[in-house]
C-alpha cells in the first residue's frame, strides 16, 4: 500500500530536499493548487523557507493528517506542545512560511502564540519584540498613556 | 520544557517585515486592555486598531465565546445589587463586579437595555425609559445619550414604555427603540415609536407603526438576525392568539408575526436560537406537584424549501415538578434557565444551560438567591460609544 502513496518532492532555500506524502503536502493550500494544476511533478523550490522551518512544517501537517481521527481535545493539546517550543523568533519564521505555503491552521496556531505571549507585555517591550520606532513625540505619548492609565495596571 | 525558556531570544528579530495583514490578525486575537495599551506603541498602532475595518475583525474573532453579562439584585427594594460579568459561564471562571457608570448619582439601579458588540445600553431613568447611557465595559468608555423626544405630558400622560437595542448590519448603526404607549380617551393606546442611531448621535421618530397588537409588559426587544422583536397578545384579525412584533433594523418597519397556537395557554419568552426568531413557552403558574400541568415547549421559526417560514417544535418537556423560567440564550444556541423548587424554600434555585439539540442540561455554579436574575451574552469590543 504505502509505495503506491504519491510523493511530493520540496526544496528549501538552503538546498534541503524532503520527500512529503501527498496527503501531508496538501494541508498546504498552496501546494494542493500545484497539484491540481498538475505543477507538482517537480521539486517544488520554496525560495524563503529554510530546511528548519521546513522540517518543522512537515512535522505539524504530518501530526494533523496522522491525528485526523483524534479527537478535538487530543489535537489542541498535541498543537499547543507543538507551538510552546517554539521561540519568537523561530515563530516569525514560521508565519512567513504558513503564509506563503497558506496552512491556515498553522497560521492560526501560530498568530495566536504570538498573541498570548504579547498580551501583557508594555509598549516598550512591544516596540523591541517587533523593531517599531516609536514616533509619537514625548508629549503625544503622554497624552495617549494618560487617556488610557486604566489599561496601564498590569494587576490582571 | 520551561527550564530553556530563559534563553529564548525576546525579540521578533525582522518581524518588522511581517505582513500587515499578519499584524492585523495577530492584534485581533488580544483582550481589549491591551489593545488600548499598545495604542502608544506608534501612531501606526493606534491608527489600526481604531479603524472600523479593525474593530470589526476584533469583534468575529470573540463572538463565538462571549462572556455572560449578568444583572441581578437580592430583595426587592433593589438593593445589594450589581452587574457582573462570567468570562466562562461554565467554569464560573472569571466572575467580575463591574463598575457602572455613573453610578454615585444615579436614583436607581440602571436595567439593561442590551448587550451588542460589546457595547451594553443601560437605562437609568426612575420611569417611563427615559434617559440612556451606551457603556463599552471593555473600554471604559459611556455617553449620555441625549433625552429622548416623545415625553410624558399631563394631558397625554404615557402609559407604557418598551425598548430595544440591537445593530443594523445594512447601516452598519447601533439602533436604541423606544415604543411609547399613551393612554388614549377610548380603549386602545395610542403609539409612538423613535429611534437613537449611534452613527447619528440623534433620536428620530419614525411613522412606522404596528397595528393588530398589543405588548405586553416587562419584556426588552431580543435582537434576532438584524431585527428587534417582542412578544405581544393579537388583535382583530389575529385576535385570540399570540404575535411576535418584529422590527427591522435597516429598514426601519414593523411586522406581525403569529405565533403557533400553544402558546395562547403559557407565558411566552421570545430568544435568539442560531440566528432564528425561537420562543420557550412555559406556565403561567407552576403546579407544585409534578402533573401534567407544568409543560415546557420550544419552538424555532425555521425555513421551507419553498421559501417560507415554519414553526418547528424542537422541544417538550412534561411532568416536572419545579418552577422552570427562560431567560434568555448563551451563544445564540443555548438556553438559559432558572430553575427553583416550588414551594419548599430551602430549595435554591439555580441557573443552568440547556442544549435544546442534546438536551444536555449544564448547570452553573453560579450561586442564585436572587430576586432578579438577567443574563446577556457578552463580547469585549473597541467599538466607541460615540
Amino acid at each position: 500500500m504505502a509505495s503506491t502513496l504519491k510523493k511530493i518532492i520540496l526544496k528549501s532555500c538552503d538546498g534541503k530536499i524532503l520527500e512529503v506524502e501527498e496527503a501531508v503536502a496538501v494541508q498546504s493550500q498552496m501546494i494542493k493548487n500545484m497539484i491540481e494544476d498538475d505543477c507538482a511533478n517537480e521539486e517544488i523550490p520554496l525560495p524563503d523557507i529554510t530546511g528548519e522551518i521546513l522540517s518543522m512544517i512537515i512535522e505539524y501537517c504530518k501530526m494533523h493528517v496522522d491525528g485526523e481521527n483524534n479527537s478535538n481535545n487530543e489535537l489542541i493539546a498535541r498543537d499547543a506542545d507543538f507551538i510552546t517550543r517554539v521561540d519568537l523568533n523561530t515563530l516569525y519564521y514560521l508565519i512567513v512560511a504558513a503564509n506563503f505555503l497558506n496552512v491556515k491552521s498553522l497560521l492560526d496556531l501560530t498568530c495566536q502564540r504570538v498573541a498570548d505571549i504579547i498580551k501583557g507585555k508594555s509598549p516598550e517591550e512591544i516596540r523591541l519584540t517587533f523593531n517599531i520606532k516609536n514616533d509619537f513625540t514625548p508629549e503625544e505619548e503622554e497624552e495617549i498613556r494618560k487617556k488610557n492609565a486604566w489599561a496601564f495596571d498590569y494587576k490582571d | 520544557m520551561n527550564s530553556c525558556s530563559g534563553r529564548r531570544p525576546r525579540i521578533m528579530a525582522s518581524s518588522s517585515s511581517l505582513p500587515q495583514n499578519t499584524i492585523t490578525d495577530i492584534l485581533s486575537r488580544l483582550p481589549v486592555k491591551s489593545l488600548t495599551r499598545f495604542k502608544s506603541v506608534s501612531k501606526n498602532w493606534a491608527d489600526l486598531t481604531s479603524s472600523p475595518a479593525f474593530i470589526a475583525a476584533h469583534i468575529r474573532r470573540s463572538s463565538p465565546d462571549p462572556y455572560l453579562l449578568i444583572r441581578r439584585y437580592h430583595s426587592q427594594s433593589g438593593w445589594d445589587y450589581g452587574i457582573w460579568l462570567i468570562t466562562d459561564p461554565t467554569l464560573n471562571f472569571g466572575t467580575q463586579l463591574l463598575r457602572t457608570p455613573l453610578e454615585q448619582s444615579l436614583p436607581r439601579f440602571p436595567k439593561i437595555v442590551g448587550s451588542v458588540d460589546g457595547l451594553v445600553c443601560l437605562d437609568i431613568s426612575p420611569c417611563y425609559a427615559s434617559d440612556f447611557v451606551m457603556w463599552n465595559p471593555g473600554t471604559k468608555q459611556f455617553k449620555r445619550l441625549p433625552l429622548p423626544l416623545i415625553s410624558s405630558s399631563r394631558h397625554n400622560p404615557i402609559w407604557m414604555v418598551f425598548h430595544g437595542f440591537g445593530f443594523d448590519s445594512f447601516n452598519i448603526d447601533y439602533k436604541l427603540v423606544r415604543i411609547v404607549s399613551f393612554r388614549g380617551n377610548d380603549a386602545s393606546p395610542f403609539l409612538r415609536v423613535e429611534v437613537y442611531s449611534w452613527r447619528e448621535g440623534v433620536w428620530k421618530e419614525i411613522e412606522e407603526r404596528f397595528e393588530l397588537a398589543l405588548l405586553c409588559g416587562g419584556q426588552d426587544g431580543v435582537v434576532v438576525d438584524g431585527s428587534l422583536n417582542w412578544s405581544a397578545i393579537g388583535l382583530q384579525r389575529f385576535s385570540d392568539r399570540k404575535v411576535v412584533i418584529s422590527f427591522d433594523m435597516g429598514r426601519e418597519v414593523f411586522k406581525t408575526v403569529p405565533l403557533p397556537p400553544v402558546t395562547r395557554y403559557g407565558n411566552v419568552k421570545v430568544v435568539s436560537y442560531m440566528g432564528l426568531l425561537a420562543v420557550a413557552v412555559y406556565p403561567l403558574v407552576f403546579a407544585a406537584s409534578g402533573n401534567n400541568m407544568n409543560r415546557f415547549e420550544f419552538w424555532v421559526l425555521s425555513d421551507c424549501e419553498d421559501g417560507t417560514k415554519r414553526w418547528t417544535n424542537l422541544v417538550v418537556i412534561e411532568n416536572f415538578s419545579k418552577s422552570l423560567v427562560p431567560v434568555g440564550t448563551w451563544r445564540d444556541r443555548e438556553l438559559v434557565f432558572k430553575y427553583m423548587g416550588a414551594r419548599d424554600r430551602e430549595n435554591q434555585s439555580s441557573i443552568f444551560l440547556f442544549d435544546p439539540v442534546d438536551q444536555r442540561t449544564r448547570r452553573l455554579a453560579i450561586d442564585c438567591v436572587d430576586f432578579c436574575f438577567e443574563g446577556f451574552s457578552y463580547v469585549e469590543s473597541l467599538v466607541p460609544v460615540n
